[in-house]
């Protein structure tokens, strides 16, 4: 009996049966599983069986979805990762450290530098002195047009550094304008060693070795 | 001109379009490159220190200094400690930079120095909901 007193409607068997298998359904995707699906073996003319039907059809395009969604993400966390690589390839890329010959190192510097670009040039420059055992190092700033005084300063603090790790720096390229920001700093040019061009260096440097007899 | 920055790739961006807006508003090769660094450092310090902000560049002009540029970034991060030591050269903004801090720091505690010497007017202020730097840079140097 319902509660205003009227008789239930009278439910069989068999259709009590089809709603639990259509709520089990319903829940088992509720729960994520996208796999599961209601018999398809009820007769034509059953009166489930447009229902079960439509709830079959209903699952298998929410579980495309799903897969297709999976299948846009996996592509994105891989743009994103490819991303991310290329990040760190231009990073390097900007301060690029090169064995120009036996023992010396050349660190070109171009493009504009701000005070991020010039500490990640000195960790990456006296790095590589280490790393390579090098024992000369030429900085080439003919690329760059203008130059904060601090960065100009730590500039000249590099050059510094690498003698205390035992190699010889050589600072070429230094065009008019960077010229007078460096001597109306003030700092100490002792032991800083500077050519015209980064060609002169290197025939100065190689001059040298090949008199010593150390390199060839 | 304006941008939002969250990540290096941002600050690189906004610098290098800052330049061009720098070369079409007359300022030279030169004085285009130091507007350049300025915009880079104040854009690296949003995305260093507060993750994300907003960095505009503008025209302005004025009847003394000719034409020039107004660079605003702000950012809801938080206030600086103290301001005169933000701006001293080797100093965060809480005081001088140890030497070994420096190493793997990306920066040598010189970006607001810099940001002062390329810029004719700097101010700075801050509020509970974040703070904002404002610089120009005239075509006509007031000094």
């Amino acid at each position: 009996m319902s509660r205003d007193g009227s008789p239930a409607p009278v439910i069989d068997e068999d259709a009590f049966d089809r709603i639990a298998q259509i709520l089990i359904v319903l829940s088992d995707v509720g729960g994520g599983d996208l796999s599961v699906r209601l018999p398809r073996d009820l007769p034509e003319a059953h009166p489930f069986g447009a229902l079960f039907v439509a709830v079959n059809e209903m699952v298998e395009s929410l579980q495309l979805e799903k897969e297709r969604s999976a299948a846009y993400q996996r592509e994105l966390e891989d743009k994103l990762a490819t991303i991310d690589k290329q990040r760190a390839a231009i990073r390097e890329l900007s301060t690029p450290v090169m064995e120009v010959w036996d023992g010396v190192l050349c660190l070109p510097v171009v493009g504009v530098i701000d005070t991020a670009r010039s500490s990640e040039m000195t960790e990456a420059l006296l790095r590589a002195v280490v790393a390579k055992n090098v024992a000369c190092t030429i900085i080439d700033i003919t690329g760059i047009e203008v130059m904060d005084t601090r960065t100009a300063d730590h500039f000249i603090r590099m050059a510094k550094a690498v003698r205390l790790l035992g190699a010889r720096c050589l600072l070429t390229g230094i065009n008019p304008g960077i010229a007078q920001t460096i001597v109306h700093m003030g700092v100490d040019l002792a032991g800083i060693e500077t050519h015209r061009t980064l060609r002169d260096a290197l025939q100065h440097y190689v001059g040298i070795a090949d008199d010593d007899g150390k390199r060839a | 001109m304006i941008w939002r920055l969250r990540d290096e790739a941002d600050v690189y961006a906004a610098r290098r379009e800052a330049r061009a807006l720098a070369r079409s508003q007359g300022f030279g090769s030169r004085e285009s490159a130091e507007i350049c660094i300025a915009v880079s450092e104040l854009a690296w310090n949003i995305v260093k220190f507060a993750g994300r902000g907003e960095l505009e560049v503008r025209p302005v002009e004025s009847p003394t200094h000719g034409r020039g540029l107004e660079i605003v970034a702000s950012d809801a991060g938080p206030p600086l400690h103290d301001l005169r030591f933000a701006l001293e050269d080797g100093c965060d903004d809480r005081g001088p930079l140890s030497p070994e801090s420096l190493f793997g720091r990306r920066g040598i505690g010189g970006g607001l120095g810099a940001v002062r010497r390329f810029t004719d007017e700097l101010s700075y202020d801050a509020t509970p909901a974040g703070k904002r730097f404002v610089a120009v840079r005239w075509q006509r140097r007031p000094r």
